[in-house]
């Protein structure tokens, strides 16, 4: 593909200001993998606030009144939306790669600590304006897809929209290696509270006293997993990182025993991939969501309910049996050493190839 | 620029017709004009200048070809416009739309003329999704009363005329954010209605009518005009006769012109009211007669409730007359200046406030003077129709060239309708 024919594609991206987590990874990985194979990407972002609810309805739609069919540089031959209220934007070559949807407005609608919108009148008005808007925007594309089953099967249930899950692969793909099998089980990602991480502190007085737990990354939940800590008395047992640089996260990887990721109903989790393609087994619940579409009871993963001691014990087990480990690892990476940009790639820009 | 102009054309009794016999010769004058008509024209002075074919020509793809634009006047009476929308079907064009709401017509299209429920249905769900269909099931099954009159604009029954349209003409701006809260993306232009003449100098143009219909010169004298029916509010305006006699004297002509609802039970209702010797009634008129008594009144009534969205030839005529004129402060009579025509509420006070006005407009020569004098200059300004054409010419070229674009405040407007976000008018074809 030379200069003269580079299609041209805008990745769209609603970014939340000071807020930079997987979404972001997402969309400078999807837009780093278009450019190597020849085309010429670039990610178009406008920010994105839910509250008030005018904040929200301007953020929808700013995005329809976009003007993004051409450039000076010419016409924009795709546009691919990835996240809520991108979906909104109008072009004749609009596909849409559900990555986030405003789940405040779907399945977290019941839950208080997440705006409960079910349960007000406003919210409920919310609900119905947000459902509407997004099958307009999501129902008009050519082609429409979801970065897991588990995404894909809620925007069938709440949206009545068939999409075809697409998987990608996490940043540091190709780099991640496997070393050890340790002594400590890590977590990784951002601390807030639908991650549920204080789980695996709560399990370690349920488990072999050698064994230690490490946990990557930042956000509010810091303060209060660190007080829990001392609260169990496992202090010395747990450390809590904070932001780990690419070079040490691929370490961790490497050389720990398993890793524990429990989040609530996980659109996806790239954590599960990093943890196979390190060749770590995942240690899970079964109400973790897109973890669970990798995640395979006792093949490649321990599945608990959301139960400390029922979590400790599964520490113990990889804990007793580090070949077992290895081999779960290993079973694990089998499954996700194929995912690939290029067969993301592949699909998204079908309708320009 | 060749144009295809489907009409109702004379001997249809139409507004339409009427609307069209006038504004051909104007668009002549900026491009050319072919006439398709559902009926051999009668109108000579048409015949003389025009190429003129019936509509099913139209099915010759040569003639349809030699054609730039077509467009189609679409109206909410099956009688005069059925062959057109059929036309509209098969060879999607500019639409232009007397009326908003076409619920009669589907009704007597699919329901008389078809006997097909099914396609009655079938469009109330294409048009007003699963609601509209579930109050159309409940009207055939004898459940609910017509849903044109329970529902006359929420249940419109146009958008498939509105998504068959390469683009949409309407006569009021109102018109245009109903026909934009259903296609956002529709190419639109608004054309007000023309007033077929407009006249420099109405005292003497009052005069002359008066001389010509033996009518007095100092009297008192004002009407309504066209089909009396009951949304033309007719009997309110009985009622605040008969007070206006009471408390005012007898010294007045109101004059009906046109034919009558038989149901109205007219002469009846003025006997009630003692008004045998001031409310006359024409009956039927031509358009030379029905113009004389327009030119004769001092000012004129052209109340309408409810309405279906339609604008009014005759207000526009009356105003190109310099005639004060009271309306209904509903539908496309919203977009009116109030410095232009005086406006009543319906409903409860209906009455009380016809009164009002015609006491402003009878009592006080000042105010009847000034309101007429802003009905013409607002003729002048905008129902021009040598100025119309030009518009029309425009908008068929922005549509065959590709270049029309939608102004700014439309654009934010459409999107906002496309995202439900103004109230009452969520795209969702399901609002009646």
């Amino acid at each position: 593909m030379n200069l003269l024919s580079k299609k041209r594609i805008a990745v769209l991206h609603a970014l939340v200001p000071f807020v930079s987590g997987g979404a972001e990874l997402h969309v400078k990985g999807l837009r780093d993998a278009l450019v190597r194979r020849g085309y010429e990407a670039e990610v178009v972002s406008l920010p994105f606030k839910w509250y008030p609810r005018k904040s929200l309805e301007d953020s929808y739609l700013m995005w329809r009144m976009l003007d993004l069919t051409a450039c000076e540089a010419g016409p924009i031959d795709l546009a691919i939306a990835l996240k809520v209220p991108t979906f909104m934007v109008k072009h004749p070559n609009k596909a849409v790669w559900v990555m986030h949807q405003f789940r405040q407005a779907y399945d977290w609608r019941d839950d208080p600590a997440k705006g409960g919108l079910d349960l007000t009148e406003e919210g409920r008005q919310i609900i119905a304006e947000v459902t509407r808007m997004d099958n307009l925007g999501i129902g008009e594309a050519r082609a429409v897809y979801a970065n897991s089953r588990n995404v894909a099967a809620r925007l069938q249930k709440y949206n009545g929209i068939a999409s075809a899950p697409l998987y990608h692969p996490p940043s540091l793909v190709g780099r991640y290696r496997i070393g050890e099998y340790g002594d400590y089980i890590l977590s990784v990602g951002r601390l807030d509270a639908a991650k549920r991480i204080d789980l695996l502190i709560r399990a370690l007085p349920y488990c072999d006293s050698h064994i230690r737990v490490k946990i990557a990354g930042r956000g509010p939940e810091m303060t209060a997993l660190q007080k829990l800590a001392v609260e169990l008395g496992v202090a010395d047992r747990v450390d809590l990182l904070g932001f780990v640089p690419d070079d040490d996260l691929l370490d961790l990887y490497a050389n720990a025993l398993a890793v524990c990721y429990p989040p609530l109903d996980e659109d996806y989790g790239y954590v599960t991939l990093e943890a196979f393609l390190s060749q770590k087994p995942v240690l899970t619940c079964h109400d973790s969501g897109g973890v669970l579409e990798f995640a395979r009871e006792g093949e490649n993963a321990f599945i608990t309910d959301f139960d400390a001691a029922q979590m400790g014990a599964a520490f113990d087990k990889v804990y007793a049996n580090k070949a077992m480990a290895r081999d779960m690892g290993a079973s694990g990476y089998g499954l996700v050493k194929d995912i690939s940009w290029d067969n993301v790639v592949d699909e998204l820009t079908k309708t320009i190839r | 620029m060749r144009i295809g102009y489907c009409s109702p054309f004379n001997p249809m009794k139409s507004g339409i017709s009427d609307f069209s016999e006038e504004l051909v010769f104007a668009l002549a004058e900026q491009m050319e004009v072919v006439i398709f008509s559902p009926v051999e024209v009668t109108n000579k002075a048409l015949r003389e200048k025009f190429e003129i074919h019936l509509l099913s020509d139209l099915d010759d793809a040569a003639l349809r070809g030699s054609l730039d634009q077509i467009v189609y006047h679409l109206g909410n009476n099956a009688d005069m416009h059925t062959e057109i929308m059929e036309m509209l079907h098969k060879y999607p064009g500019v639409v232009e739309l007397h009326d908003f709401g076409m619920h009669h017509f589907a009704a007597e299209y699919y329901l008389g003329k078809r006997q097909d429920g099914q396609g009655y249905l079938d469009l109330a769900h294409y048009c007003h999704g699963e609601r509209g269909l579930a109050v159309a099931q409940a009207f055939l099954a004898g459940k609910a009363p017509a849903p044109w009159e329970t529902h006359p604009l929420d249940m419109s029954m146009n958008k498939r005329y509105i998504d068959e349209a390469t683009g949409i003409i309407v006569h009021s701006p109102l018109l245009k954010d109903m026909v934009m809260a259903c296609r956002p993306d529709v190419p639109i232009a608004v054309v007000m209605h023309h007033s077929a003449d407009l006249y420099d100098d109405p005292q003497t143009l009052q005069k002359e009518c008066r001389a010509r219909l033996g009518l007095p010169e100092g009297q008192l004298i004002f009407g309504s005009f066209g089909f009396a029916q009951e949304n033309k509010r007719i009997i309110p305006i009985l009622d605040a006769l008969e007070r206006y006699r009471k408390e005012w004297g007898g010294e007045f002509r109101y004059y009906i012109v046109g034919k009558p609802q038989p149901g109205l039970a007219l002469p009846q209702k003025i006997h009630q009211r003692g008004l045998e010797d001031n409310v006359f009634i024409t009956g039927f008129t031509e358009l030379e007669d029905f113009k004389l008594y327009m030119g004769a009144c001092d000012f004129c009534l052209n109340l309408r409730y409810p309405t279906m969205g339609e604008t009014s030839g005759s207000l526009h005529r009356m105003m190109g007359m310099g005639k004060p004129v009271i309306v209904t402060a509903a539908g496309t009579f919203c977009d009116y200046p109030d410095n232009v025509v005086l406006k009543v509420r319906y409903g409860e006070q209906e009455a009380d406030d016809i009164y009002q006005a015609i006491c402003t407009l009878a009592n006080i020569p000042l105010k009847r003077a000034y309101y007429g004098e802003m009905a013409l200059a607002y003729a002048q300004e905008h129902c021009d129709i040598h100025k119309n054409a030009i518009l029309y010419k425009r908008f068929f070229e922005q549509i065959s060239d590709g270049t029309w674009q939608p102004e700014y405040l439309d654009r934010l407007f459409g999107c906002l309708c496309e995202l439900g976000l103004i109230p009452g008018q969520e795209n969702t074809g399901a609002t009646a």
